[in-house]
This record gives C-alpha cells, sequence and structure tokens, in this order.
C-alpha cells in the first residue's frame, strides 16, 4: 500500500500526470457529470459517475512506474464506468434535451482527454539501437500502383456512410447511425491504408499465402454472409 | 498469384464498403437486424482484406 502511495506522489511530481488528470476531470464534467446527475436519473447512474471520476483521476497516478495498471484505470475502467453513467440516464441524453453547445464542448473535452494519455514514441529508453545484424531497409522510391485511388476510394466511401447516416429521421437512431458511420469510416480509412502501402509485396518465401489464419477469416465471412442471406430470405 | 491476392483483397475492401453503405442505409430504414448483418459482413470483411495481406512469419 505505501509503494502504491509512493508511486502516485512521484507521479504528481511529473508534469504529464496532473495534465492527464485535469483532462479526465474536464471530460467528467461536462459529458457524464450533466447526465448521471439530473434529474430523474437513476442512483446507479451516480454510482457509476463517481467511481468513473476516480478512476479517470486515480489512472494518471500509475501512469510513470505501473503504467498497465494506470491504463485500465484511467482508460479502460474510465470509460465503461462512464458508459454506464449514460446508459443509466438515458433520458438525460435525449437529443431533444442536449444543448450543443454542450456537445461541442463535450467533443473537445474527450478530444483532449485522448491527446493527454498520447504516447511519446520513440521513448528516450526504447529507443532503438543499430542492429549489426539488420540489413539496410531503403525506403521505396515511389508508392505502389493503384496506391492513391483506393485510398481515394475508401475515403470518399467513408464520407458517403456518414451523409447516408443523415437520413435518418429519428433523432435517436440518427446518432446512433451517425456514430455507426464514422466508426464503419474509421475503419475503411485505415484498411485502405494498409492495404494501399501493402500493395505488391512479397509477402512469401514458400509460395503459400493462404494461411490458417487468412483461411479462417475467409470461412468466417462466408459463413456469416451466407447464412445471414438465408436468414433474411426465409424470415420475409 | 501475387497480383490476384492484391485484387482479392481491394475486391474485399470495396465489398467492405458496400456492405457498410447498405448498413447504415437499412438502420436509418428501421430494418435494425438487416443493418446488424450487413455491418458485421462488411466487418469481416475488411478483417480478411487485411489478413490477406499480413505478412507471414518467417517472411523477409
Amino acid at each position: 500500500m505505501s509503494s502504491l502511495l509512493g508511486v502516485a506522489a512521484r507521479a504528481l511530481r511529473t508534469a504529464r500526470t496532473p495534465q492527464t488528470m485535469i483532462a479526465a476531470v474536464l471530460a467528467w464534467s461536462i459529458t457524464v457529470a450533466p447526465a448521471a446527475f439530473a434529474r430523474g436519473a437513476a442512483p446507479a447512474s451516480r454510482v457509476c459517475a463517481v467511481l468513473a471520476l476516480l478512476c479517470g483521476v486515480g489512472g494518471p497516478l500509475f501512469l510513470a512506474e505501473r503504467r498497465r495498471i494506470g491504463r485500465h484505470l484511467g482508460i479502460t475502467a474510465f470509460l465503461a464506468l462512464a458508459l454506464g453513467a449514460w446508459l443509466f440516464s438515458l433520458p438525460s441524453l435525449h437529443p431533444v434535451r442536449m444543448s450543443p453547445f454542450r456537445a461541442a464542448i463535450g467533443s473537445l473535452a474527450w478530444a483532449i482527454f485522448a491527446l493527454s494519455w498520447r504516447e511519446v514514441w520513440p521513448k528516450p529508453d526504447d529507443a532503438r539501437k543499430d542492429d549489426p545484424a539488420a540489413g539496410a531497409l531503403p525506403p521505396r522510391a515511389s508508392l505502389p500502383f493503384l496506391s492513391i485511388p483506393i485510398l481515394t476510394f475508401a475515403i470518399v466511401g467513408a464520407l458517403l456512410l456518414v451523409l447516408a447516416a443523415f437520413r435518418t429521421r429519428e433523432p435517436e437512431r440518427g446518432l446512433v447511425a451517425q456514430a455507426i458511420a464514422v466508426a464503419c469510416g474509421v475503419g475503411l480509412v485505415t484498411t485502405a491504408a494498409t492495404i494501399a502501402t501493402s500493395l505488391g509485396k512479397d509477402r512469401s518465401s514458400s509460395g503459400r499465402r493462404f494461411t490458417p489464419v487468412v483461411i479462417r477469416a475467409l470461412f468466417v465471412l462466408v459463413s456469416v454472409a451466407v447464412g445471414g442471406a438465408l436468414y433474411i430470405l426465409l424470415r420475409t | 498469384m501475387s497480383r490476384a491476392i492484391d485484387v482479392f483483397s481491394v475486391a474485399l475492401l470495396a465489398a467492405a464498403i458496400a456492405a457498410f453503405g447498405f448498413g447504415v442505409v437499412a438502420l436509418s430504414d428501421r430494418e435494425d437486424f438487416k443493418a446488424l448483418y450487413l455491418l458485421v459482413v462488411g466487418a469481416l470483411a475488411l478483417r480478411a482484406s487485411t489478413e490477406l495481406l499480413r505478412p507471414r512469419s518467417g517472411s523477409a
């Protein structure tokens, strides 16, 4: 126990810990507390909100020396409890009751929270040392053929997803549709970037490209696609 | 073979874009099961497309 207190005391002397704590308090006070402590919110929502605040403030204390604990408390538990607080206070989150100004400030606060947990890379103690056994890794002179069209295609697709979400008429469903569209768009652009930079690489020295992992991924895809399509057809 | 894998991977990406698009449209049309199905298929297609291009262990 005294060891943990020592870790926390030493962390407070660093510049980063207070910044991260303030960012968590900011995000909590703008987006979680107003919903959890609103009139009509369930008591469980208040409990989740208080626990979330404790985790959000406590996590950064372990950032310097007990990194894993710190990240689980400050990110995983904080986000899970904040989500719990919101789920237990859904009437307070109705879009009609939401202030656009507070929503915008809340988005900014969560962006600051995400940045406050940034990793400085490469870390000084992890700085890469030259490996005499490693060969030279010359950079590519140019991007692979079709890289830019593929990435452009994915970015346009991601934007169209967000536009398609605006078709939704109900406010509650619209929020969900927007969130899903943004998440899908991020996934699309990330994957397209991976594909665009991996095109044309020699990925195997033995010639067998369909590894068990690939076959499993394709099998799951085909099974879900065919099974779901059959279920929808039989149901209608 | 490598070119075919590349093409297949891009085709899976296109399939994922289409699945996501129809999924979001289905969601806005209140067809929740269809939306969920299409979004899951899109996510699996994305995963398969990156698994195809992932370097194998032991390769250069």
